[in-house]
This record gives structure tokens, sequence and C-alpha cells, in this order.
């Protein structure tokens, strides 16, 4: 039904480029999630997608449709705000309704359709109230609703349940998926939830600085982080970084804490990053970096063991099975599982190579 | 209301000096309690000394004299004598036409341009602190003054007004604005208009601006209009400041005395005679000062009349928002 297509697009305010050139295309039923530091331009993007501000050079289409100067609520797309944004003296059908009514839909079918969405939210019991009769939850689905009525090509999110409380975000995250299953509609969603990203998303387009820096389905940027920036974004704890120090030949670096032995590069890496949950905590040895216990969080299912490697400013979070304990400064090798190693060239491009590397201490 | 959840302002006498904390918690029960009022008593006092002296005593004066018959410096106790007279005299229920139009008119022309105004104001980019400082001249201006500026601009023979209307056509002699009944009436309600927009303006622009702007963006999703934005965003969200400002400046403009005491003195033949410049004539230069009062009482309740509708208004408003 929709598909949507930007090319190059910009946006500035007066001298600031908050948008610098953004290519992206969403296919027709995909869920995408922008994700992306504060400030990266996520919401910028999505309000340029939905009309609400222009763009100020390149174009975006939908369904091969150039739109840039078509109105809000011409382009076939709802939004739901952060904010809810929920008109406060209208009931909750009115608040529903609202766009059906001023594109002149017969009132049997304004209150059909509402009732419909309604139970799609189970709000049929609150259709009377007023929202600020609602707690935050049944707000959000009210406007969600608003959106559902109009039955829109594209659902545009932004943050939506950045507003709950986190039991109520993980119903609310279940009901959007559940949502996605039945409508099938096109989706375009902003979070700083990693949690939601990944678990919504048919693909996460990873924002910074108002460029691109990653599009990909949420393993692949787990798995193949495109360049450093990908890597420390995605994943939670954040992936370990270990400068690597002089070569002393044969593919082995000296890191903070021993060294490592890497394979072949094309170029030469300045590099690597371990995942937390690629690191084990273990006696020292041969085969591992020393360092000593900084910190250890416990999580009930896993631990996070902060290590302080040795020589090294900042620690390292070591992701181990939640029963394992640790003393504040003990002193401990930290094992790398070597075949998932991440490296990053310069640039902060990733570097990949067919062979494995090897940790020595 | 709930005094749990809400601290004790300075305008609510029956909770000076309680806190919210010492409220809530039951270690202040009893004496405590009583002595906690006593002291928020001693510091209500000079206020409440001030009130009385300056406030009420002249209010019991006034009723006093109001049931007098005053001449020069004798005065008998005549009762309701006076309210008797100006109940049956056609003087008091011109004068109270007229305030009725003159404030009807003024009021409803304050809040429409007021809201114009406002409307306009909160979108213009260019120059908007001029704009606003330019709008907000009229009510620095000291009322009397202003007044003395428009006679001079409504002058018949040298004033600018008639100078421009004529020139471009509008009039085609020399108007007595002021001079003639039935366009005296209406160039006091524009001076009016002219003195009492600001304000309003400034109120509403306040209100315009607490409106969340994502409900606009909303609705622009819905697919509403600029008139149906209007319609449905910025009236329902202006409506309780609406209803309490247009109370608040009706309050204001039926006792509103100095420009017409400058422009017209309630002239020519009575055409401009306000309450208020009744109250003034009838004092000052009838030397009826029992007559005056009893007007002025009457008054009084009027204003009182509105004044609780005021304070309900400003209540609902209240309850709501919680
Ligand atoms: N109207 C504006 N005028 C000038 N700069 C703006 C305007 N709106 C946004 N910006 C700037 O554009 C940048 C991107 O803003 P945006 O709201 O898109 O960020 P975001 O990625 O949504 O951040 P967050 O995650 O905090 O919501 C910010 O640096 C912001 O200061
Ligand atoms: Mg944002």
């Amino acid at each position: 039904m929709a598909k949507l297509e930007l090319s190059g697009v910009k946006k500035s305010y007066g001298s600031t480029d908050v948008l610098k050139g953004i290519d992206l295309t969403v296919e027709d039923g995909e869920f995408v999630a922008f994700v992306g530091p504060s400030g990266c331009g996520k919401s910028t993007l999505l309000r340029l997608i939905c009309g609400l501000d222009e763009i100020s050079e390149g174009t975006m289409a939908i369904d091969g449709h150039i739109v840039n100067d078509v109105p809000p609520s011409k382009r076939g797309i709802a939004m739901v705000f952060q904010s809810y944004a929920l008109y406060p003296h209208m009931s909750v059908a009115d608040n529903m309704g609202y766009a059906l009514r001023l594109a002149g839909t017969p009132n049997g079918e304004i209150r059909q359709r509402v009732q419909a969405a309604a139970r799609i939210l189970r709000l049929d019991a609150y259709l009377d109230r007023k929202p600020r009769q609602l707690s935050g939850g049944q707000r959000q689905r009210v406007a969600i609703g608003r959106a559902i009525v109009r039955e829109p090509k594209v659902f545009l999110f932004d943050e939506p349940l950045s507003n709950l409380d986190a039991a109520l975000r993980v119903d609310m995250r279940i009901e959007i998926a559940r949502m996605k299953e039945r409508l099938g509609t096109t989706m375009v969603y902003v979070t700083h939830d990693q949690v939601e990203a990944m678990t919504l998303a048919d693909k996460i387009v990873v924002l910074n600085a108002g460029k691109v820096e990653q599009i990909g389905s949420p393993l692949e940027l787990y798995n193949k982080p495109g360049n450093r920036f990908v890597a420390g974004f995605i994943g939670s704890p954040k992936m370990n970084f270990l400068k690597l120090g002089k070569g002393c030949g044969n593919g082995s670096y000296a890191v903070a804490g021993g060294s490592v032995t890497l394979p072949v590069f094309a170029h030469a890496p300045v590099e690597i990053g371990i995942r937390p949950e690629h690191l084990t905590l273990a006696e020292r040895g041969k085969n591992t970096l020393s360092g000593v216990v900084a910190m250890t969080e416990h999580l009930g299912s896993d631990t996070y063991a902060y290590v302080a490697l040795n020589g090294a400013e900042e620690t390292v979070v070591a992701r181990i099975p939640g029963e394992k304990t640790f003393r504040p400064r003990q002193e401990v090798g930290v094992e790398v599982d070597a075949s998932v190693i991440h490296a990053f060239a310069a640039d902060g491009t990733a570097i990949t190579s067919s062979g494995n590397a090897r940790v020595a201490a | 209301m709930s005094v749990a959840t809400r601290p004790a302002t300075a305008g609510q006498a029956d909770d000076v000096g309680i806190g919210v904390a010492s409220r809530s918690r039951s270690v202040w029960r009893g004496p405590g309690l009583r002595r906690e009022r006593r002291h928020g008593y001693y510091f209500l006092a000079p206020a409440l000394l001030l009130t009385v002296a300056l406030i009420a005593l002249p209010l019991a004066r006034a009723f006093w004299t109001s049931l007098q018959r005053t001449r020069g410096l004798r005065s008998d106790f005549t009762g309701l004598d006076n309210y008797l007279y100006i109940f049956t005299s056609t003087q008091f229920w011109d004068s109270l036409r007229i305030s009725v139009i003159f404030t009807a008119v003024c009021v409803f022309f304050h809040m429409l341009v007021g809201l114009g105004l406002a409307l306009l104001l909160k979108r213009a980019v260019f120059a908007r602190t001029l704009f606003r400082v330019g709008f907000l001249a009229p009510w620095i201006v000291a009322p009397s003054i202003g007044a003395i500026i428009w006679v001079w601009l409504l002058e018949p023979q040298f004033g600018v007004v008639n100078y421009m209307l004529s020139g471009i056509g509008l009039v085609d002699r020399y108007q007595a604005w002021l001079g003639t009944p039935s366009l005296a009436l209406a160039s006091v309600i524009i001076v009016d208009i002219w003195r009492g927009t600001p304000f309003v303006m400034l109120l509403l622009l306040a209100g315009l601006q607490g409106i969340p702007k994502d409900q606009y963006e909303a609705a622009a999703m819905d697919g509403a209009t600029a008139w149906q934005q209007f319609r449905f965003v910025t009236l329902p969200n202006l409506r309780y400041l609406l209803i309490v400002s247009s109370t608040l400046d009706l309050i204001y403009t039926i006792r509103h005395f100095d420009i017409i005491a400058v422009m017209t003195g309630g002239g020519p033949i009575d055409a401009t005679e306000v309450l208020p410049v009744l109250i003034y004539n009838t004092a000052f230069t009838q030397n009826n000062f029992g007559r005056a009062s009893a007007i002025g009482i009457v008054l009084l309740g009027i204003i009182l009349l509105f004044s609780i509708f005021y304070l309900r208004a400003m209540r609902l408003g209240k309850a709501r928002e919680d």
C-alpha cells in the first residue's frame, strides 16, 4: 500500500543543518525504527515525513509520488505524538473520530470505526470520558486509536512509550506488536529504547548528528555493525572498546591487560570491540587479559562485572551468569571469545576478515 | 479542594500560617494547631487593619451617608428616601441604560479586538517586541491623559480625526464628535476600546502561548483548516480565560470614570452620563452627597454580582484543571 522513499533529504533551521542528506526507503508494510542519541534529528525526520515541517532540500515520495508540497492531512499519514496531543475538551470517542468528522464522514460510519478501534485497544469502556480522566497508558492508547481510526497508509510514532512506567511500557510494546501484525501497515517508530527497537522493528535506522550511520535488521546491526558508532550504540550494556597498541608481528597487538592476536586485515585496525557477553571472567592464565574487578551489578539473571584492565583508564564490562559473585578488587583474568571480535579502522569503520583472533596474556 | 495536596496560599484566610506538611501530619493536631492558627492571625493583622481602615470604614461611611439628606454641612437621617428617589427618577434609569450600553459594547470590542490582536501578535515574527510594546501603550498611558489627547484629536475644527476623515471623504463636513449626543457616546466608546483592549490582549496572548503546540499539529494532521483549528483548539483551550477576562474587564469598565469625565463630563444632554459620572455630578455639582452615595451603593451591588460570577468562574476553572 505505501512505500516511503526519501532521497537526499536535508533540513536546516536558519544556518544550522539538522539533517544532512538522508537516503532511506521504507518498504510497504515494513516496521522501521529510528534510533540515535538525543538531538540527532529523529523527531525532525519524522516531522518532515508527516509534513509538519518543510523539507529544505531533497525529495520525499509516497508510492512513487513526490509529496514535498502535499499538506500533512493529505498524505495519508497518521502520527502518534510523544505527548499524546489529545484534545482536552473532547471525549475519547470525539478525539478518535475528529479527523473523520473533519473529512465529512457520515456519523454512523464514524461511530463504527471508532468502536472498532476501541475494541482493538480495549478502550470500549472509556469512550465517553475526557482525556484528563484517563491514566497515562489509556491516553496513549487513545492517541494510537486516533491514528488507527483514520486508516492511514503510514503510521508514525515519536517515542510513544517514553512517558509510561516500565511495566506499562512492556504492555504497550506488546500491544503495538499485535497491532503491527493485525494491521500490516507501514510504520515508522522513533525510540530511545533499544529493546523497543530490537523487538518491534523489521529494520533499524541508526542516526547520528543528522546522518544515517547504518540501516539494517536488528540482528544485522547487532552482529555486524558498520562502524564504531553503531557498534557502541546498539546493545546494552555497551560494547567494550580496546585500543590497539604496538603490533608485535604475527598479527599480535598489545592491549590493556595483555595482548591479542588478530587475523590479517585489509587496513590496519586501531581498535577492537567486544560485546559484554563475549567476555568471561576466569583465573588469570595464559590466554586471558588481566585486571581487577571494579564493581558488579546483579540483575538476577545476569551479572555485569566491571573490570579495570591493567593499564587502562576505562573499565570493560562482562556479562556473566547471575549466580557468580566477585569481591571488589579481586584479581581476575578476562577471557575473550575471539571468534566474535569487531575491528575498527582509524576512521571508525568496521573492518572484516575471514580469520579468527586470538588472545594472549 | 483538598488541603493536603495544595499549599495554603496567602489568599486563604482560614488556612493562614498552616502549611501543607503541618496539616497532614497528625502530630500538629491539638494545642499546637491552635497556636499556629493564632500566630497566623498575628501575621495577618497589619493587612487586616489596613483593609478595615481603607475599605471597610469608608464603605460603612458611604452607606451611612446614603441614608442621610445632606445640605451643606447639615445632614438629617432620612432612611431609604434616597434609594426611593433614585429608583423612581428617570435620571438613574437613563444613566443605568447608558452604563449598560457603554459597558456591553466596550467589553465586547475589548474581547474581540484583544483576541484578534493576540492572535496576530502570537504569529508575528517581524518586530515582535516592538508590536507588543506598541499595542500596550494605550494601557500604560494614564486614562485621563489619554482622554485629553483624544479630545484634541476629535476637536471639530482643528482635530486630526476630522482632518483625515474629511480628507478621504468619509465625512463631508466638520463633525462635532463630542458635541452631538449620538456621536458622543460612540466616541467615548471608541476611546475606551482604545484604552481597554491592550489589557485583554495581554491576558489572551499569555493564554494563547500556553496552548500546547502539538494540539495544533495534531489538528493539522487531522485535516483541520485554520478556522477549524481556531474553533476546536484555540477557543476550547481559551474558554475559561475568556470568561474570566471578560468578567474582570466588565467589572473594570462599568466603574470606569476618567475617560468620560474628561471628554464629555456626561454630556451632551446626559448622553454619556454613565453611573460613575452620575455619582460624581450628583455629589459635586448638585452637592447631594446622600443621593450620590446611594447610587454608589447600588453600583457596588451590581459590581458585587459580577464579582461573585468572577470568583465562581475562577473556582470552576481551577476545578477543571485538577
Ligand atoms: N525549530 C528548531 N529550530 C532550530 N533548531 C531546531 C529546531 N527543532 C529542532 N532543532 C534542532 O535540531 C536537532 C534535532 O532535533 P530533534 O528534535 O529532531 O532531535 P531528536 O533526535 O528527536 O532528539 P530527542 O531524542 O531528544 O527527541 C537538535 O539539535 C535541535 O536543537
Ligand atoms: Mg525527539
